[in-house]
């Protein structure tokens, strides 16, 4: 482990009853979770001598003999400002918890064999500056490597204090974070990625897998190469997401500004529109859809689509060009049946919320949503 | 932050974008600073955003649009849709695909980084691959033999950029459709810059084989596929031309 050689412990070793080593430069503290049983990991610092709780071992049902071990550990963690944790052989979920000075952490290990599971390793450095990492690797070809397997795993739960900020990486397990105060930056490549009761700033990238991001009182980007995005009750400034092969599906969001975009799926958005908020919905093969919320107090649709728009709400047309037009709702000042000049209609919106959908393929609809409906 | 510990493609992009708080940005400035990888990494993100800021602002005629009366342009744009329906995309995107590895493959086999001693061994994103003799190859180059933990995770890797490069691909094959609307100059500039971003790909892709269980040289390169499908979707959703304008 290079990077070890930068760190500065920022803490005595306060571990009693397990195994730790130093790294190569004795500057950085590392805990090797393989050293010692679930059962006989102690909780450490202010509550030395109580025996953090056993976790079942994973029933066997009808699936072949698999090795398994377990390891349980509760360090304290003064000072942490933020946790990394790479897991690239199985899945994360970090959740809060109501401890702010110290982290809870559970590794599962399965294998195939005693043999592989001997070379699954789990990694706790507490590095200067505040930065507590979280490694899961696997000993092949004469060193530790940072590498996804098919017939062995290392999952992970950790329990963290609220106020701490997370990194979290996986390869093909799933990852969700619960409860956090301080934001959240997700990667995995083939996991899923669940997202609930988040304050701060969420930011995802994957590959495969969807996304379930829900109760966010931050900014909000995500990134997703395939997999369906489902987005709830977000209320940062901003929400940002993009897939290329996946439908997009949003509610609620309490955003001044929103951008989804979706190049061969689906992006739908329910919800009530705020005033002067701007909605950005793309796509390019895929229908786009926005279901207003109640009795709409009027908004500007700027829509391009192949296709006429449907529209739920009565709309006066402003402007209109090849396949792009701008509209209005029609109780809010516009003149229905009136086509004007582009020119005419540039100035402001008038602190009306501005609804752009725009797909080259698929359908642009706006509907309407009785509230009564979506209570239900 | 070690000084050892590169900057992501991600994090550097963040901090191009502003996007992250001043600590962090300090950090990213100091390193990129002492590290010549990570200001070349700077430098093409700097490139490819250039390029799409340009790629935002399309420029047509004022006279195109007044000129076509919207129920011919409905009528087009559905005969259009009708000559593009969902199978034969699907069948475009499939054939671009392909096309994309074949052509990689031959590049990565011309220069001969990466091909074993039959020349097959410049395999793109594991397409084609599925037999297990580059983890043998490997395995034996690394000294680790035929440890069947090697074995599985270079599958699992060589999955995963089999998976970015069919995504890169479906969306190249968008973008052959959409870029015949557009003018030369701009199908120029796009196609270099995508030449760029291949060429960076087979970089990967060479180290990665080099030692195909390396966690690090795959994350190099699926850090690259990633840069080239942000870049396609982005051209796809705003580089036609007219995108914009008349919704503004």
């Amino acid at each position: 482990m290079t990077a070890m050689t930068a760190a500065v412990v920022r803490r005595p070793p306060l571990f009693d009853g397990m195994s730790f080593a130093f790294g190569a430069s004795t500057m950085s503290l590392v805990l090797v979770l393989i050293a010692v049983p679930r059962a006989s990991w102690a909780v450490v610092g202010g509550d030395a001598g109580t025996l953090a709780p056993p976790v079942s071992a994973p029933a066997a049902g009808s699936a072949p003999p698999r090795a398994v071990d377990g390891r349980e550990l509760i360090v304290p963690i003064p000072g942490a400002e933020r946790l990394r944790v790479d897991n690239p052989l199985g899945g994360i979920v970090v959740r809060a918890w109501d401890r702010a000075d110290a982290m809870h952490i559970v590794a599962d290990k399965q294998s195939s064999s005693a043999e592989a599971l001997a070379r699954l390793r789990v990694h706790f450095t507490a590095w200067a500056g505040g930065e507590i990492s979280i490694e899961a690797r696997v000993e092949a070809g004469g060193r530790e490597r940072a590498l996804p397997l098919s017939a062995s795993r290392v999952d992970l739960v950790i329990e963290v204090p609220a106020e701490l900020g997370v990194e979290a990486k996986t390869f093909a397990g799933d990852l969700s974070v619960i409860g956090l105060r301080a934001g959240a930056r997700l990667e995995t490549t083939g996991g899923r990625i669940v997202v609930n009761d988040v304050h701060g700033r969420v930011i995802t990238h994957q590959l495969r897998g969807g996304q379930s991001v829900a109760a966010v009182e931050g900014d909000v980007d995500l990134d997703g190469v395939e997999g369906h995005m489902h987005l709830d009750r977000l209320g940062g400034t901003r929400v940002e997401a993009r897939v290329v092969d996946g439908d997009i599906r949003a509610d609620d969001l309490r955003s001044d500004d929103v951008r989804l975009s979706a190049t061969t799926g689906a992006v739908v958005l329910f919800g009530v529109l705020r005033p002067r908020a701007h909605y950005d919905l793309r796509s390019y093969g895929g229908e786009v859809r926005v279901a207003v919320v109640g009795a709409p107090a009027g908004f500007e649709l700027r829509a391009r689509s192949s296709v006429p728009v449907v529209s739920a709400i009565p709309l006066a047309t402003l402007w209109q060009k090849g396949d792009r037009m701008r509209a209005v709702t029609a109780s809010s000042g516009g003149r229905p049946g009136v086509t004007t000049t582009a020119a005419a209609v540039t100035g402001s919106s008038g602190g009306r919320p501005i609804v752009e959908l725009s797909s080259v393929l698929g359908r642009v609809v706006v509907d309407s949503v009785p509230l009564v409906d979506r209570l239900q | 932050m070690s000084p050892t510990r590169h900057v992501t493609a991600e994090r550097v992009s963040e901090w191009l974008d502003g996007d992250i708080s001043e600590r962090e940005a300090a950090a990213v400035r100091a390193h990129v600073g002492a590290c010549p990888a990570c200001a070349d990494l700077v430098n093409e993100l700097r490139g490819q955003g250039d390029l799409l800021r340009e790629l935002g602002r399309p420029e047509p005629p004022v006279t195109l649009w007044s000129s076509i009366e919207g129920i011919m342009d409905a009528e087009e744009a559905r005969a259009e849709r009708r000559r593009w329906s969902w199978p034969s995309w699907l069948a475009g995107a499939l054939g671009g695909a392909v096309t994309a590895a074949v052509v990689v493959w031959l590049v990565v086999g011309a220069r001969g980084g990466v091909a074993g001693p039959r020349g097959d061994g410049g395999s793109l994103a594991g397409l084609g691959r599925s037999d297990g003799a580059l983890a043998t190859q490997a395995a034996g180059a690394s000294g680790t033999g035929s440890d069947p933990l090697l074995v599985e995770a270079e599958r699992e890797l060589e999955r995963a950029a089999a998976s970015y490069a069919k995504a890169a691909g479906r969306l190249r094959a968008i973008l052959d459709h959409e870029q015949v609307l557009w003018d030369p100059a701009r199908r120029a500039r796009v196609a270099e810059r995508l030449a760029r971003l291949d060429d960076a790909i087979v970089h990967s892709r060479a180290v990665a084989e080099r030692d195909p269980v390396d966690g690090t040289s795959a994350e190099m390169l699926f850090s690259a596929y990633r840069r080239q499908i942000d870049f396609l979707a982005e051209v796809v959703h705003r580089g036609s031309p007219g995108t914009e304008e008349g919704l503004r």
